[in-house]
């Protein structure tokens, strides 16, 4: 009790003692400092969202996919160091998720010849790239326009196959699996994009084979193309 | 459709989608071509410019036949011409050529031996507008807002002794005055024929009664008036009228700002209002020098024909770019800030100064929050866009007073009319102009507070005649800053006086014969650590 009197006591002097409000105040030198932060300074990081298709044929005739439907989702956070300011390199992590829908033809094998009204094989990997960035044109502390060229790695984390039917009562089948075990864990490839600013054209290409070399599918396609947002000014 | 058709129609609208933006990524750019002389070009200055431009030029003491009123030479264009895509544009004052081209191009321009330098263009500028409330009919705390715009810069004087901007001619640049003929707040600029010239830079054409309505906004705000309620000051002021911002546009702004600048020049403008900001998508904020940008450097060149410029401060006080853009940074023009009503100090997003190489910016301040002449009524509306047009009215009703003095002249008269003068901060300036000043009404200035030393703290002590008036109103905060010994601020605050011992200071904290400056109740006193 004696305590709580003595903060009220506390309390109650400070409000007498800093009466006088400060309504506005501004430090100047705090203001002109030069930050090494900023899209066209020394350090700059943001996070961005994409969203392609899956474009380019599939190996093989087992594999077949529809363009289209099949597509990639990103959610991922950049880093750009600048070097000069024409050249800059970075890094990039991301989750991004592979959706194909398989074609229901009768030379489909992937994961066997059975046919449904729909199926999908569905991939979220964790993503590490790696750029060079070459910008183009005057700019001041503003991202302006470039062109990205690097390498990616994916990790897939969670794969599944989902398959849906109507069957003869009229009633739909869903079936998923997960844990697909014909599928490799990584993946790597390269990937390029130009961008206006915060408005990114993006194009992967996976080098590495999605499926396990002891299972003889066709691979798929291996291109995607797609359109990427950076949340930046 | 079949599966093979469906195929080569998403790859053909995904070649096509990759091809303009690969075209818009790499597209020519324009540049500004600079040239080494004009040697040999002759100059009528009574066939090129106005009467009024004349008049000016020689009320300033300024040569007719200054070189960079010359025309651009003909066989310099021509010669351009034959190795770039287009031509857009030209400048005398610069003595320059706006061209369309390539790299290529420009590398080939280059080796003539009469091309000084080659810029490219700048391009994303802001208007420095914020945001609009579309309401038409206005509430009672708007109508308190309209009436405080100008009687805060002291109105009634103005009209007392029969002031409204008459004989001043004042250019417009902004983004488009749609209704402008028809806006019953603008009828007696119409009726009055005083709408002098009008040109759209952005097509070259004299219509400029379209694009968005800022630009009557702006206008109203200079000399509108409506049901006998002025909405500016200037409302005897004669107008020219220029297009110069296209938002879709992202090269032409700087361009168009730079030839409607000496248009405005040969058309006998006394003053510009502008309302153009570029910021972060070219420069960075410590090249906001003044000497950096085209459009600063022609806002000077105008101010040394004898034009007084005013340009808005800018939006950025609340983002990270936060100072002033240009041209707003340059020397010779008046940048403007704008203060909340409700507080009667910095609204949050008036962008604060000072330059980069540290001079005071913005140079005075006005409301940020106003009551403008839209397209089909009155709205409120804020930005500094507004803040400018105030004061370009306040100063055509000043210089109306003052005729024998040069632009330059009516800067500083204009800067020491400020409500704080010879107090200032990098978020007011100077303060509100204030009309009293220039009408020899102001009142006698008396100490309202003293600096008494004990031990090592300065204290700021209100006079008891001067607190036990004070009434609690936001007239009665106590602005502070502290000084280095360059004259530059370090620091400054604005704080309630709710107690006569209203600031205590540790003179241990500051020395190097650094200052501290205070201002309450029109008063302003110094104390030296």
């Amino acid at each position: 009790m004696k305590k709580i009197k003595l903060t009220l006591i506390a309390i109650f002097i400070a409000t007498f003692s800093f009466g006088q409000e400060v309504l506005f105040e501004e430090d100047v030198l705090a203001d002109t400092l030069i930050s090494k932060k900023g899209p066209n300074r020394k350090h700059f990081y943001h996070f961005f969202i994409s969203y392609g298709f899956i474009a380019g044929e599939s190996e093989g005739a087992g594999s077949d996919i529809s363009y289209g439907l099949s597509n990639n989702v990103e959610f991922g956070f950049r880093y750009k160091l600048k070097v000069c300011n024409f050249y800059s390199i970075g890094c990039q992590a991301l989750i991004n998720t592979d959706v194909f829908h398989l074609k229901q033809l009768d030379s489909k094998t992937l994961p066997d010849t059975t046919q449904y009204d729909k199926e999908k094989l569905t991939n979220d990997n964790l993503s590490f790239g790696v750029y060079n960035r070459f910008n183009f044109g005057k700019r001041g502390n503003y991202i302006g326009n470039f062109l990205d060229v690097g390498a990616y790695g994916d990790w897939r984390f969670y794969s599944k196959h989902c398959v849906k039917d109507k069957i003869s009562t009229g009633e739909m089948v869903k079936i998923s699996t997960t844990h697909l075990n014909y599928l490799e864990d990584f993946n790597y490839g390269v990937y390029a994009q130009i961008g206006i600013n915060r408005y990114v054209v993006y194009a992967k290409y996976r080098l590495s084979d999605i499926f396990l070399s002891t299972y003889s599918y066709s691979e798929l396609p291996r291109i995607t193309v797609g359109l990427q947002i950076g949340f930046h000014k | 459709m079949k599966n093979s058709n469906l195929k080569i129609l998403s790859k053909a609208l995904l070649f096509a989608f990759l091809l303009s933006f690969c075209q818009s990524l790499f597209a020519q750019n324009k540049y500004w071509v600079f040239f080494t002389d004009k040697d040999g070009e002759s100059f009528n200055p009574y066939e090129y410019f106005d009467i009024k431009a004349i008049d000016r030029r020689i009320q300033n003491g300024i040569s007719l036949y200054d070189k960079t009123d010359f025309p651009v030479k003909e066989e310099y264009i021509n010669k351009i011409s034959e190795k770039v895509d287009s031509i857009s544009n030209h400048s005398r004052w610069f003595n320059a050529l706006a061209v369309y081209a390539s790299e290529n191009q420009i590398q080939e321009i280059q080796s003539f031996p009469f091309v000084k330098n080659v810029e490219q263009m700048n391009y994303y500028p802001v208007l420095a507008y914020y945001q609009a409330d579309f309401d038409t009919t206005l509430k009672s705390n708007q109508l308190k807002i309209l009436n405080r715009q100008t009687e805060t810069m002291g109105r009634k004087y103005f009209e007392a002794n029969g002031i409204d901007g008459k004989g001043i001619r004042i250019a417009v640049f902004d983004g488009g005055f749609p209704s402008f003929t028809e806006n019953p707040a603008l009828a007696h600029i119409i009726k009055e024929k005083r709408l002098i010239k009008t040109w759209d830079f952005t097509r070259n054409k004299e219509n400029v009664f379209h694009g968005v309505s800022h630009g009557v906004m702006v206008t109203s705000c200079i000399g509108g008036i409506i049901n006998g309620k002025k909405i500016g000051l200037a409302t005897g002021a004669e107008f020219l009228l220029a297009k110069t911002e296209v938002r879709t546009e992202p090269f032409s702004e700087e361009e168009n700002w730079l030839a409607a600048v000496e248009w405005a020049d040969k058309n006998g403008a006394d003053i510009i209002n502008s309302s153009l900001g570029y910021i972060h998508q070219r420069y960075f904020p410590e090249q906001m020098d003044g000497k950096k940008s085209l459009v600063s450097r022609a806002a000077n060149l105008a101010a040394k024909k004898g034009i007084l410029v005013i340009n808005a401060a800018g939006n950025e006080g609340s983002s990270k770019w936060k100072i002033i853009g240009a041209p707003a940074d340059a020397d010779s023009i008046i940048s403007v800030g704008g203060i909340n009503p409700s507080t009667n100090y910095h609204t949050s997003f008036s962008s604060y100064g000072p330059t980069a190489d540290k001079r005071l910016k913005p140079n005075v301040c006005a409301f940020g929050h106003v009551i403008a002449a839209g397209k089909k009524g009155l709205k409120s509306t804020q930005g500094t866009s507004f803040s400018s047009p105030l004061v370009a009215g306040f100063a055509a009703c000043a210089w109306q007073m003052n005729r024998d003095k040069n632009n330059m002249e009516m800067f500083s008269e204009i800067q020491k009319s400020g409500n704080l003068y010879p107090y200032f901060d990098y978020a007011h300036g100077y303060g509100v102009p204030q009309a009293k000043y220039f009408t020899g009404d102001n009142a006698e200035i008396l100490p309202t507070f003293d600096f008494i030393e004990e031990d090592s703290f300065v204290k700021v002590v209100i006079k008891d005649k001067f607190f036990k008036n004070n009434n609690f109103d936001n007239s009665s905060v106590l602005y502070y800053n502290i000084q280095n010994k360059n004259g530059c601020l370090e620091k400054y605050f604005i704080i309630s006086v709710d107690e006569s011992e209203v600031l205590k200071i540790n003179i241990n904290d500051y020395n190097d014969g650094k200052k501290l400056n205070v201002h309450y109740l029109n008063y302003t006193e110094t104390f030296e650590f």
